[in-house]
């Protein structure tokens, strides 16, 4: 009863923190926005547009905790500001056109690799010492353990370049309509094959091992024996009665794993230029675009926050125990 | 000095159904090219490009500046000339205080308003009531410019306040807007100028957050046979390999290693050509001790091994710098070939010679072989270079072998780019790598290097000198430079500064740094090349000279 409450106000309190750091954070960075602007058009500035356009950008001399203040009320009020490396575009703009790819890549490869790999993993431990046992998991671990980028490089040539199957990058082509419609549908899903694919085969390893191992603890107790001596199908007992209580500790990582994808797969968007927000940020950390920054991690923060309420909620739902 | 080779960097920097409505952004549906192939160009960096045209701002779409809005005219680094575009030429009045530009008769702009004197009027007006405007007129509008005044539709005429004859090369590559649009614009600092009416080749028909087409402006003044250009965003140079070698991109900046990694796979198709317009220097900090000593940075210079770093970090394809650090080729007629020769030992490596300078100018050396400074400090300064610049990093390297060799330590470190610039340009540094400016004369170069004009105290922003050094002789000589607009006396003006640059050596020159460029023959031909030398095959933001390309280029076969 005061489970949910509890985890309400820890939440919050984490939050706050969270915006703290938001703003403090960047600016412990050596270097400034305006002198990035300076580099790049020195010749075309004079110093009296630079000041008028460190006004324009909202770079204030005034002290810190007054910048702070400023900050938080406009957070209050929902302002996020524009973003300095694409002014005059207001951060919400920016974001918004990253979100959605993000968003559908992350969820994609996350989900995909979830529910494979807790299949294998259920039916590896299943038939513990057989054939499948001793190829598929350490086949997945294999895959994860190599380097993501040369994972991704090696697939991009392959079936990019040297085979041209799959398209080269971006989230969808030049020459097909953005809408809701068949073709753009499958345009999409044909840019989508190569990024999500690699991430996949690179995180199944972890869900292998660990539906593996948790499933193995389970298949120990009484009730299984049980459920068997009643004669119930094997896929039943696997499916119902096993998997289904050895899910609970890998629907945790999976709470997580979803709170990172609004962290943006910087990797994944920079092999295969994908409109995502990972590149967003790291281009936002090399230009000083201060309010990109922050409305960033404030995203990052505020999902992974949400996601984790969510699976406790869910949690309450799944496990009659903790209620 | 760097900022300049910054655009081109960049991008050697390496590094469910239901949804989708939102993600295609705001764009309003537009039937894609359908002509023939459009001319695909790598010229814009990230996934996600935000739709920016206005040619002010320094955060707008590359096309604003190189496709969409034209200069009255456009300075050709490869040939040395002055190109007509918008207008048709220019003249000076026999005191070198008046400019008077004649305009292109039957130009217009891309909505059909015929273009003229007010145009180019309100243009230069605009920058100098809105602060913030970024272009190339900002500073001479600032400074020089007295009045502006068009005494007919095809004249305009700019009297400045003094005779500053290089102010032209500003003034002229000023990209010029279209009165009717912008005195209607509330706020040009802030405006996003998403439908951009301009008097270039090409208009914009496609934008999408990952990319956008333009297509042949039909009103354009000159013929132009590409029926388009196209250009996606890329985030890495992996991205821009793939594409090149699937055949997909026409026109590019810079591939490593061109020879082995792109000409290889398709020699009739694939071309590069790096003609140099500026050299790269090791840059000291001449506001420390001891580099404020000209034996000193000779010293360092006469140590190093400029022939390795051409041969590492640019693959042989270019040329060890010679004393005045102005590439041989980019200055017809301006370099003294006697100044030249008397310099030419400082920036030849001798090993004994430099061990013998610093000997002579108080560096003890110990028994580690390591050497002190006169204060008796170990001689051993950081030299800093931005991250991912790959050909950077690996000069710097041999730099700091190479005065390993004569006793001095110098420390790489690579640091993120606005943390670099911020040091180096704040004065903060010790040992850096920059690259001189390119100009249509030596002005430019030389003000930057020798002017006290361009001296800042430490601690404030210089992008030019950020060495730091001044010579009030070579002042002299660059206010008789500026006041004559007579070729021949700016070129015995011109080494002079020569002779002060060489006897001072305010910067290190290593090695001429190439304008990296390369392109595919596949669907069109006519691009800039070794034996083509008409225009700069760079597509950098901040040269308009592919406005000299786009007219040339046919297609293939």
């Amino acid at each position: 009863m005061s489970r949910l409450p509890r985890r309400v106000l820890f939440y919050l309190a984490a939050g706050a923190v969270a915006v703290t750091l938001n703003f403090f954070l960047p600016r412990l960075m050596p270097g400034d926005p305006a002198t990035t602007l300076v580099a790049t058009y020195s010749g075309q500035l004079t110093a009296e547009d630079l000041q008028a356009l460190r006004d324009a950008y909202g770079l204030v001399d005034a002290p810190l905790w007054q910048q702070f203040a400023t900050y938080l009320s406009h957070l209050f009020r929902g302002e996020l500001g524009v973003s300095l490396s694409q002014f005059p575009t207001p951060v919400t703009e920016v974001i918004g056109t990253g979100f959605g790819w993000s968003l559908l890549l992350g969820l994609v490869s996350v989900l995909l690799s979830f529910a494979i790999g807790s299949v294998i993993g259920a039916v590896a431990a299943w038939r513990r010492g057989s054939r499948f046992d001793s190829i598929a998991p350490p086949v997945a671990l294999f895959a994860g353990s190599f380097p993501y980028f040369f994972m991704a490089l090696l697939a991009l040539y392959l079936f990019a370049v040297q085979w041209q199957l799959l398209p080269l990058g971006q989230a969808y082509g030049f020459d097909v309509e953005p809408g809701l419609n068949a073709a753009f549908a499958a345009d999409v899903l044909a840019h989508l094959v190569l990024p999500a694919g690699t991430v996949v085969l690179v995180s199944i390893g972890g869900w292998v091992l660990n539906m593996r191992n948790t499933m193995i603890g389970v298949l120990d107790e009484d009730y299984l024996l049980m459920a068997e001596a009643k004669g119930l199908s094997t896929p039943r007992v696997v499916g119902s009665y096993a998997a289904r209580n050895a899910i609970l500790p890998t629907f945790t990582l999976l709470g997580l794993s979803i709170g990172n994808v609004f962290a943006g797969q910087l990797l994944t968007e920079v092999v295969f230029s994908y409109p995502g927000l990972g590149y967003q940020l790291y281009q936002a950390v090399t230009t000083h675009d201060y309010p990109l920054m922050q409305a960033l991690f404030l995203l990052i923060t505020v999902s992974i926050l949400v996601v984790n309420l969510l699976v406790d909620v869910a949690y309450v739902l799944l496990d009659p125990r903790v209620r | 000095m760097a900022p300049n080779s910054i655009s081109r960097r960049t991008l050697a920097i390496a590094t469910g159904a239901f949804l989708l409505a939102g993600c295609a952004g705001t764009t309003e549906p537009q039937k894609p090219q359908s002509q023939g192939p459009l001319l695909t160009i790598i010229a814009e960096q990230g996934a996600t490009l935000a739709r920016n045209f206005n040619p002010f701002a320094a955060t707008s779409r590359w096309a604003t500046r190189n496709a969409l809005y034209e200069p009255l005219m456009i300075w050709n680094h490869v040939t040395g000339t002055l190109e007509p575009s918008l207008a048709t030429g220019h003249t000076w009045s026999a005191d070198n205080k008046t400019l008077t530009l004649t305009l292109r008769e039957g130009v217009t702009w891309s909505d059909g308003t015929p273009f003229g004197s007010a145009d180019v009027l309100f243009t230069l007006e605009l920058m100098r009531t809105h602060k913030g405007l970024v272009g190339e007129a900002a500073t001479p509008l600032a400074q020089y410019v007295d009045t502006i005044t068009a005494p007919d539709a095809k004249t305009v005429v700019i009297a400045l306040r003094e005779a500053i004859t290089p102010a032209l090369y500003d003034l002229v590559s000023q990209r010029i807007v279209p009165k009717h649009i912008w005195e209607k614009v509330a706020d040009p600092v802030t405006e996003t100028n998403q439908n951009p009416v301009g008097t270039g080749p090409f208009v914009l028909s496609t934008f999408r957050p990952q990319g956008y087409e333009l297509k042949r402006n039909d009103k354009y003044w000159q013929k132009v046979e590409i029926p388009g250009l196209r250009l996606s965003g890329y985030t890495g140079q992996d991205q821009i390999n793939a594409a090149v070698l699937s055949g997909q991109i026409d026109w590019g900046a810079v591939v490593p290693d061109p020879d082995k990694t792109f000409v290889a796979k398709d020699p009739a198709n694939h071309h590069y050509w790096w003609p140099r317009t500026a050299d790269v220097n090791l840059v000291v900090n001449t506001t420390l001790k001891p580099f404020d000593d000209p034996a000193v940075r000779k010293a360092f210079s006469m140590a190093l091994d400029r022939a390795r770093m051409v041969d590492i970090a640019l693959w042989g394809k270019s040329d060890v710098a010679n004393a005045v650090g102005l590439p041989s080729q980019a200055y017809p007629g301006w370099l003294d070939e006697s100044v030249l020769a008397e310099g030419k030992k400082t920036v030849t490596l001798d090993l004994a010679a430099a061990n013998a300078a610093l000997d002579a100018a108080g560096f003890a050396k110990g028994a580690d072989g390591k050497r002190t400074t006169p204060d008796g400090k170990p001689a051993a300064w950081d030299l800093i270079v931005p991250t991912g610049w790959t050909d950077w990093i690996s000069v710097a390297g041999i730099v700091s072998s190479s005065l390993a060799q004569a006793g001095i330590t110098a420390n790489v470190k690579t640091v993120g780019f606005d943390n670099w610039s911020s040091t180096v340009y704040g004065g903060k540094f010790q040992l850096t790598l920059g690259a001189g400016k390119r100009g249509a004369t030596p002005y430019g170069y030389f003000r930057d290097m020798l002017s006290t004009a361009t001296v800042k105290p430490v601690g404030e922003v210089s992008t030019n000198n950020f060495h730091r050094y001044g010579n009030a002789e070579a002042d002299k000589l660059l206010t008789a430079f500026a006041a004559t607009s007579d070729e021949a006396e700016q070129k015995r003006i011109a080494a002079d500064l020569q002779r002060i640059y060489v006897a001072e050596l305010p910067t290190i020159p290593l090695y001429e740094q190439p304008d990296w460029g390369a392109f595919v023959t596949k669907r069109y031909t006519g691009f800039p090349s070794a034996d083509n030398a008409y225009a700069p095959l760079a597509n950098d933001p901040l040269f308009p000279t592919t406005y000299l390309v786009y007219p040339k280029l046919k297609a293939a076969r």
